[in-house]
């Protein structure tokens, strides 16, 4: 009897404590949707970035096609929402299931008969489509037609999807693009969120410190500042990409852990800025005065006492950054300087297919629309959250 | 402009106001039921705590209301509806007709554009004077505002000129096109209480002289007694009480209004009895809940009975001129919030002090080069205080008083250490303390602690009181977690708190109670010294007479000592048994507070005692007011420190002899002043200094 009592005590104990946490997380959870939903441009834009970050999550589960098959059969097919093949000789055209059923009724149209001509160069225009006669031999049709050699029209492999149509390679690019999200938003946001990290120490202490300390640091940091972004983004990647990774198992994510690194020193400058702003404002308030009556040490009274209070302003950092990291990071893509081929990747995809933009631009327009309607999402939902908390507008530069 | 006499038709008429702001927060009910009328030629004042609708009341009457906002009840001007009026009749009322005066004169003038020019504008879009016309009329106005030197004044920026003067530039703008009426919401509350009382000399002036109505809006009693004729009360947006001023304050009808006038604290007796001061329970009537079918100040009401608690009072005749709120006006008494205890002086033993301050400087910044880095030293340091001396004994109170830049807070922070002291010995119970705090042992740092002014500052917004509380008790006991909590509410129950407030936010609690559990978490580790810095100044005066009361009979409790700050000398009566009169960063006056309030008194002591508004509108008006502000204290004084303000400078010698210090025949009393003692007694008993105008800011 006793003893059980005794635990139930503890149980409750336990419970309690999980609740407050769980109870913590929660509040977190519902003040930041308070902000995201206080305004349109938050009811917008959160649910685009929460797309993206579903995609991100389940991209690769959720793509019909392996993202590096190549099918040299079906390059450069056009978008549809369902395609049928027929192999016309040697060649692969895409048809409706409509087409399928006019061969099985016996009917080629102008329209089908065309584009077989276009396919297969060795048909000849057709004059008089009443005199064509169709034989449907299992999944092939025998086409007759007067003085020409009958030839077979096979349907292959059923049917298929392509939703975003096919590149160079046959590859198919809705699988692709739901693929590349995940590298892409993971090294964006570790980026974002180094650099607001580091921003933070940085501008935190030196702010906190004052004085001379300060004074040198912030130098250093304008200094940084003045350094053009993409600048020092390629020259840190070019120097350090083209060496070994220090350590073996570091070698398959090396690219990646650079590109994190460089977005972290570009948005050091701008984010410990922000950050010393703060602190200096919140230094001299009495409640950090009453922790340093207390003896609170330098690094309790920044990260217990203040930074609470510069919460809000880190969230629409966050997201601010956020978006810059996006482009910075497709941008490297583009470049070749971040995920090497074949992998998926938004701006690899837009760099390799930006030869074919004038005959296939669904190679360019997918990823690029991908990564526009990515940062707008952000870019909506961190001006949301910016209004909602009544944070001027320049609070980032 | 039409003549018409004190008695005839109001000149406003307020009829059952009410203002619901609908906020994305929920339903403010800023203003309930207000009704109040003004005459010309008479100032009308509006008082109550914060929170009660008076400033809304002074908006809605200009038609300036935010937000999704229904105004229900009528405002009448001179009969006529203004909310009848279309928006260009609105626009004239507001210009030409009614004028308004702010609380903060720093931002109700552009800082950007000089004085002149910024009145000039008024003058041009409201009049059809000619340029050489309205320069002529922005002189006169600056004249009749009693600005030094009208003719080049104007030139000035915003910055130039000292809080007083820039109220009257302010002042000067709502004359601009003789209004009719002139609204002034709380036009003396951010500044000193020596300019306070040359604004108020000026409003009493105006009053006389231009035939207008004046709504004055005010939560200090002293400066509704000087200036206000007739006087309205409210309370949770409602008008509770209106009377001529002097019944108002001798005879009033309704609770709230005694209630408020017994939380003031008084002028010690003769005898040096000090009033205790009375306790209203609770806080305001939120604005945020729905009116019920009771007077709302039922919960508080010490002579409230069960018909209070189920019927709505009517703002009815009470008798005697007195409109009241009250279903029994002839109940109240001066006596229905309990017999006040009076405290006699008592001289405690003298025993070694606590804490001993000596030669005590802290100067700000380092001096200016010419170039920057080089050349000839060209800015000294600002001397923020200079070698001041101060002793705290055992379970006795210390006030600091002076006019903002006098060097109050310096010392404060110098002696808790958050600003280190570049000079002279502190002394705490026998060991010398380090300068900054960074630098003292873990229990010098317990046995001083210190309440900061703002409460909504002291506390950290983001974290709970819990936090707050037992952060001190962890840092300064050796309790371990559980037992910190116990203590954690025990304190909170101390100073009249339920123990679970520790689970709340400092956002969730009001002014007063924030500033309790500040209180409490500097009362947490049992200090021999706490030091509060303008600790009541930002409160209300029913809840800064709560927490008076508690830090009064705390001391009692405990024998801590306090250092208290404040430029309030009602408060410093109240609670100090030595006082320390700081101006420009030396000592004007130090000793026994009886001593230091009686006497002879330092020139200094004396204007800034005359200045304090009296909550008593028959007290005598007395005649030494101060110009300009404290200098700021670059140079050193080649001779008095306070000179150049001085009502009773006896010569040159003022300004090239620092002067003596004069000990009374004891010891304990010192004036630090060139008047020998005798004739300084003489010359205050006579009074009669002349009254100066303000003049530039240095």
């Amino acid at each position: 009897m006793a003893s059980s009592e005794f635990t139930g005590e503890i149980n409750t104990g336990v419970v309690k404590s999980a609740g407050a946490s769980l109870s913590a997380l929660s509040l977190g959870i519902r003040n930041f949707l308070r902000l995201a939903l206080g305004t349109t441009s938050g009811r917008i834009g959160l649910p685009i970035v929460l797309a993206h970050a579903f995609v991100a999550i389940f991209g690769p589960w959720l793509a019909p096609y392996s993202p590096t098959d190549i099918r040299a059969e079906h390059q450069f097919v056009a978008p549809a929402f369902n395609q049928e093949f027929l192999s016309v000789g040697r060649f692969t055209i895409v048809a409706g299931s409509e087409t399928l059923q006019a061969l099985d009724n016996g009917v080629v149209s102008e329209e089908l008969r065309s584009r077989f001509a276009r396919a297969s160069s060795g048909l000849s225009e057709l004059t008089d489509a009443a005199a064509v006669s169709t034989v449907q031999d299992g999944s092939s049709w025998t086409i007759t037609e007067p003085g020409v050699a009958p030839y077979e029209v096979a349907a292959i492999e059923g049917s298929e999807r392509y939703w975003f149509g096919t590149d160079n390679f046959g590859r198919d690019v809705f699988s692709r693009v739901l693929s590349g999200a995940r590298s892409l938003i993971l090294i964006a946001l570790c980026g974002t969120l180094l650099g607001i990290f580091l921003g933070t120490v940085v501008g935190m202490g030196s702010g906190y410190k004052g004085g001379k300390i300060d004074e040198v640091v912030m130098r250093i940091v304008d200094a940084m500042m003045a350094f053009p972004g993409l600048l020092l983004t390629l020259l840190i990647l070019v120097t350090l990409g083209a060496r070994d990774a220090p350590w073996g198992w570091l070698d398959a994510q090396w690219e990646a852990v650079l590109i994190v690194f460089t977005v972290g020193i570009v948005f050091l400058p701008g984010i410990s800025r922000v950050m010393r702003s703060i602190t200096l404002k919140a230094k001299n308030q009495e409640f950090v005065m009453s922790a340093r009556l207390r003896g609170e040490s330098a690094p309790y009274i920044i990260f217990r006492e203040i930074l609470p209070n510069a919460m809000t302003v880190l969230a629409v950092e966050l997201s601010v950054r956020l978006s810059y990291a996006i482009l910075i990071v497709s941008s490297l893509g583009f470049l070749g300087l971040g995920v090497q081929p074949p992998s998926p990747d938004w701006g690899l995809m837009i760099s390799e297919g930006r030869g074919y933009l004038a005959d296939y631009p669904w190679l360019v327009l997918a990823p690029a629309g991908a990564i526009s309607s990515l940062v707008v999402g952000v870019n909506l939902l961190s001006d949301g959250i910016r209004q909602a908390s009544g944070l001027p507008r320049d609070i980032v530069r | 402009m039409s003549s018409q006499s004190t008695n005839g038709a109001p000149l406003l008429q307020v009829e059952n106001l009410a203002v619901t702001f609908f906020t994305p927060r929920g339903t403010v009910r800023a203003v309930r039921d207000a009704s109040l009328d003004v005459r010309r030629g008479e100032v009308m004042g509006v008082v109550g705590e914060s929170g009660c609708g008076k400033s809304t009341t002074a908006f809605a009457v200009m038609g300036y209301l935010p937000g999704v906002t229904q105004v229900d009840g009528r405002i009448l001007f001179e009969g006529q509806d203004v909310a009848q009026m279309g928006p260009d009749e609105l626009r004239h009322l507001r210009g030409n007709r009614i004028a308004m005066v702010y609380q903060d004169p720093a931002t109700a003038l552009n800082p950007t554009m000089r004085v002149g020019p910024q009145l000039q504008e008024v003058l041009r879009e409201h009049t059809d004077l000619d340029p050489q016309q309205t320069r002529q009329r922005m002189v006169e106005l600056f004249e009749s505002v009693r600005l030094a030197d009208p003719e080049t004044v104007g030139r000035r920026y915003p910055h130039e000129l000292s809080g007083g003067m820039q109220q009257r530039v302010v002042i000067a703008m709502a004359l601009a096109c003789d209004p009719d009426l002139l609204i002034m919401d709380e036009p003396t509350t951010g500044l000193d209480v020596t300019t306070e009382a040359t604004i108020l000399e000026l409003v009493v002036d105006l009053k006389h002289r231009i035939n207008a109505g004046i709504l004055y809006v005010s939560h200090n009693l002293g400066v509704i007694a000087t200036v206000a004729d007739r006087v309205v009360v409210m309370y949770g947006g409602e008008t509770v009480e209106e009377a001529p001023v002097r019944d108002l304050f001798k005879d009033s009808k309704h609770p709230y209004t005694t209630g408020l006038l017994s939380c003031v604290p008084k002028p010690p007796s003769e005898s040096g009895e000090v009033v205790q001061l009375s306790r209203i329970p609770g806080t305001v009537y939120s604005a945020n809940d729905p009116a019920p079918d009771a007077c709302l100040f039922v919960s508080r009401c010490p002579i409230s009975r069960a018909t209070c608690g189920s019927q709505a009072p009517p703002l009815q005749d009470a008798g005697a001129g007195h409109l009241s709120r009250c279903l029994y006006p002839g109940d109240v008494a001066p006596g229905i919030w309990g017999e006040l205890d009076t405290n006699v002086e008592t001289e405690r033993v003298r025993q070694e002090p606590v804490l001993t301050a000596t030669g005590m400087r802290r100067f700000y910044g380092n001096w200016g080069r010419k170039y920057f880095f080089f050349g000839p030293r060209v800015r000294p340091p600002v001397r923020a205080v200079t070698g001041v001396d101060f002793k705290v004994g055992l379970g006795r109170t210390l006030g600091i008083v002076g006019e903002s830049g006098s060097g109050k807070t310096t010392v404060a922070r110098a002696i808790v250490g958050l600003v280190p002291r570049d000079q002279g010995g502190l002394d705490l119970q026998g060991q010398e303390l380090a300068p900054a705090v960074e630098g003292r042992t873990r229990d010098q740092r317990a046995a001083m602690r210190m309440v900061f002014q703002n409460p909504q500052a002291s506390l950290n917004p983001k974290l709970s009181i819990r936090h707050a509380i037992v952060r001190a008790l962890r840092k300064f006991s050796r309790l371990n977690k559980r037992d910190s909590e116990k203590r954690a509410g025990e304190l909170l129950q101390a100073v009249g708190l339920d123990p679970a407030y520790l689970n709340r936010h400092p956002g969730e609690l009001s002014g007063g109670e924030q500033q309790r559990v500040a209180i409490a978490g500097a009362f947490a580790a049992a200090p021999d010294l706490v030091v509060a810095d303008e600790a009541v100044s930002a409160l209300d005066v029913s809840v800064q007479a709560q927490v008076l009361n508690l830090l009064r009979s705390h001391q009692q409790d405990t024998d801590t000592s306090y250092v208290f700050i404040t430029h309030d000398l009602g408060v410093v009566r109240y609670l100090s048994d030595d006082i320390l009169v700081l101006y420009a960063g030396h000592v004007a006056e130090a000793g026994p507070a009886r001593n230091v309030l009686n006497l002879p008194s330092h020139p200094y002591t004396e204007a800034l005692m005359s200045a304090a508004p009296i909550p008593d509108p028959d007290a005598e008006p007395t005649a030494i007011r101060l110009s300009g502000a404290v200098p700021t204290m670059r140079a050193e004084f080649t001779g008095c420190f306070f000179a150049g303000r001085c009502p009773r400078k006896v010569g040159p010698v003022c300004d090239d002899t620092p002067p003596p210090t004069q000990a009374s025949p004891d010891g304990g009393h010192l004036i630090n002043c060139h008047i020998p003692l005798e004739e300084l007694e003489t010359l205050q008993v006579d009074g009669g200094a002349s009254v100066v105008t303000e003049a530039p800011a240095s």
